[in-house]
């Protein structure tokens, strides 16, 4: 008897794990294995939510393969590459430029610095919201400024900027996130550093390239894997903004995924979509988090 | 003592015998109903409500939504089978679509129980078996007539009745100025009112507006000019021929007003409904074709600086577009009876008659094109009136739905620069074709 009970006794402090582990298993599971998978099983049908009289049918690869035929998606993942670009590169330009500016001006002044931070923290959908107004060709603030600046009025959603409309309000919103981690960045690296420079004669040009730059390298990192992936799920305000208009110059990838499920129902193959979406950001993103992993290793 | 025990006596005899009466007059009450609506179709119906609470003891919740989110939530309501609505709105060409797959709750039951006249919702509606699927005599009622909607042409009456511009106009183009009678007219009229008001060398007054944003209203507003040129979306076996001359031409016509003509804002590529009404309300048009529902925004002292001076016409191309709103019960309905009950009080005469007296709101009761108060009352009236005969509606199945999409998507990218009229037609064509191919249809 005294055998069996340390028997079990000792089971179960082999086993005990299971019982610590078990909850977040279960949480992870169901929310997490399940819907995923549940995912992948619908991208694998023809499957329309509003059309129920076409049965939902297994067929397979068959909303895979219709990738390559499908113009709207090349137009999309076309937009996608412009506006990943379009905002990454400006985000990093100007965000590392302020946080320049913001580290060696105006080290004290934490009120300007939250200031900065405030587009961040608006809600995306009132940051449309609120540009779309801004922008109005016939009664926006912006149109009305220029006007009076001797400039004639611009369509600033129409077809020719539209698209350039949409990553500068997007860089607008998210600026504050790349300035945060770049001044961060900076307060990491030692002013030894910076004296060491000055007592060289580096100019500050020299500095910035020798100094700053190289010790920025992983900040950088951290920013471009963020904007990328940020770039490639971008949605709520180029949905409030422009809705993906005119015409769908400005439709992203997640916006026409959006389309697809929610606009036309077809879920399958919006299901297949998001499959797509999330391997284009493991295949850009992968290699930058890689790295990082090394570093921090 | 006894004569208290007496009293007692009679007291709990006189509350057990009325308790029956009392359930029986109310059997739904203590119900909850949830309604989902489309924003604005609500007008009038708070102060209502509470009598309606009252007479039947059924708790009224109405939830406003948008268009998209509409169709949003009921594709997802329908799919998954959930039961959050007891009453929702819905275009009718999708209730076919929602029937069809078998969404909707039969009404016909409750039609003979509670002894409901179809004879006094607009005839249009209930002529053409509108409220039944399949859409055809003897076919069970599956929606009842909530909001009635015909295009009719708003105008600026200060305008047209300016004495000086009666005259630059008769002498420009020959002819009286009138509201148009035909496109080549509308097109006349439209050139004729762009123009720069305030010499500051930009246009601020506009013929017409249209709309290019890709969004479902784009369908609804080109569709009577593609009818009007003679083309449509499908023909009456349900074959598109949207890519047909004549249809090219009606969308070309459409387009013309804003790229060629240029007799709409600049901007009327990624309008929508509310710029456009925003526009007309503001003074910066001379024309603009609109669903009735509209009035009461167009109307309205507050917001339009154009109020009381609009007068309405039947559209020029003579080939207005039935639209509207009609009021279903989802089949996952928890209390179907209650649900009926909600509606036809919704859409009776009294009410839809007095909802509309007071609003402007276009209820779908036959009577309001019958009173000579109501038609003096509200000058659109007499309008949709006339345009009565000439009204044709959407195709009347499934897939309406998907033809919108297809057709706003398509359409609103000739006005994004990325494809010609021809262009946009053949994609339409080449999309509708398979979407009625999938629908078996053929």
């Amino acid at each position: 008897m005294a055998d069996t009970i340390s028997q079990i006794r000792a089971a179960f402090h082999r086993k005990s794990y299971l019982f610590f582990l078990g909850p977040s298993l279960i949480i992870m599971g169901s929310l997490t294995l399940y819907p995923m998978v549940y995912g992948i099983k619908l991208s694998l049908t023809r499957y329309n939510l509003v059309r129920p009289w076409i049965p939902k049918t297994f067929v397979g690869l068959k909303n895979f393969t219709d990738f390559f035929s499908d113009e709207y998606l090349v137009k999309s993942l076309w937009v996608t590459f412009k506006f990943a670009m379009g905002t990454v590169a400006l985000q990093v330009f100007i965000g590392l430029l302020v946080a320049l500016v913001l580290h060696q001006i105006l080290k004290k002044t934490s009120l300007l610095r939250f200031m900065v931070l405030l587009p961040m923290l608006i809600v995306p959908v009132v940051t449309g919201i609120i540009w779309r107004l801004i922008l109005n060709d016939t009664y926006g603030v912006l149109n009305w400024i220029i006007q009076w600046l001797g400039i004639a009025p611009q369509l600033w959603l129409g077809p020719d900027l539209a698209l350039i409309t949409v990553i500068i309000v997007e860089t607008w919103a998210w600026l504050p996130f790349s300035i945060l981690l770049f001044s961060l960045g900076l307060s990491s690296i030692p002013e030894q550093y910076y004296e060491a420079a000055a007592i060289d004669g580096a100019g500050p040009w020299r500095t910035f390239f020798t100094i700053t730059l190289p010790n920025l390298r992983w900040t950088l990192f951290i920013v471009l894997v963020f904007k990328f992936s940020d770039a490639l799920k971008a949605f709520d305000t180029i949905y409030t903004l422009t809705g993906g208009g005119p015409g769908i110059a400005t439709r992203a990838l997640a916006l026409y995924v959006q389309n697809r499920g929610f606009t036309d129902f077809e879920i399958g193959y919006a299901m297949a979509l998001s499959i797509l979406v999330l391997t284009i950001s493991f295949i850009i993103i992968g290699p930058f988090i890689s790295r990082l992993d090394k570093q921090y290793e | 003592m006894k004569s208290a025990l007496q009293l007692f006596l009679v007291s709990v005899i006189c509350f057990l015998t009325t308790v029956p009466v009392w359930a029986e007059d109310k059997p739904f009450a203590g119900t909850e109903l949830t309604i989902l609506m489309i924003a604005g179709h609500d007008v009038g119906l708070k102060t209502r409500l509470p009598e309606f609470e009252q007479k039947t003891g059924i708790k009224v919740n109405i939830i406003t939504v948008s268009m998209p989110d509409l169709y949003a939530k009921l594709g997802t309501e329908f799919a998954t089978g959930g039961n959050s609505y007891d009453v929702t709105e819905m275009m009718w060409a999708a209730a076919q679509g929602y029937a069809r797959g078998g969404n909707l709750y039969e009404l016909d039951q409750f039609m003979t129980k509670y002894h409901v006249d179809t004879k006094s919702y607009s005839s249009v509606y209930v002529d053409n078996h509108m409220i039944q699927f399949p859409q055809k005599e003897g076919s069970p009622v599956i929606c009842l007539p909530h909001q009635a909607d015909l295009q009719i042409l708003a105008y600026r009456a200060d305008l047209f009745e300016n004495d000086q511009y009666k005259a630059e106009f008769k002498k420009s183009y020959g002819y009286e100025l009138a509201p148009p009678a035909s496109y080549p007219e509308f097109i006349d009229m439209a050139k004729f009112f762009t123009r720069d008001l305030n010499g500051d060398g930009e246009n601020d007054l506009f013929g017409t507006v249209v709309m290019g944003k890709n969004f479902p209203s784009l369908v609804g507003d080109i569709t009577s000019y593609i009818r009007g040129m003679g083309g449509n979306w499908l023909d009456k076996n349900n074959h598109p021929v949207i890519d047909s001359k004549e249809s090219i031409a009606g969308i070309q016509l459409y387009y013309d007003l804003f790229d060629k003509e240029k007799v709409t804002p600049k901007g009327a590529a990624t309008y929508s409904w509310g710029e456009e009404v925003a526009d007309f309300q503001n003074g910066r048009i001379a024309m603009m074709q609109i669903w009735p529902g509209a009035v009461v925004a167009l109307e309205d002292k507050q917001a339009s600086k154009v109020a009381g001076k609009i007068k309405y016409s039947i559209v020029p191309g003579k080939a207005p577009t039935v639209g509207g709103w009609a009021v279903a019960i989802p089949k996952t309905a928890k209390k179907p009876e209650a649900s009926f009950i909600f509606m036809n009080w919704l859409t009776s005469e009294k009410i839809a008659l007095s909802r509309a007296q007071e609003t402007g709101f276009s209820t779908a009761t036959q009577a309001l094109y019958d009173d000579p108060v109501m038609l003096e009352k509200f000058s659109y009236l007499p309008a949709v009136k006339a345009s009565l005969p000439y009204g044709k509606g959407w195709p009347q199945i499934g897939e309406f739905t998907s033809i919108w999409q297809i057709g706003a998507q398509e359409i609103s990218r000739i006005f994004s620069g990325e494809l010609s009229v021809e262009e946009s037609a053949k994609n339409m064509q080449k999309q509708l074709d398979r979407l009625m191919t999938d629908g078996g249809y053929y």
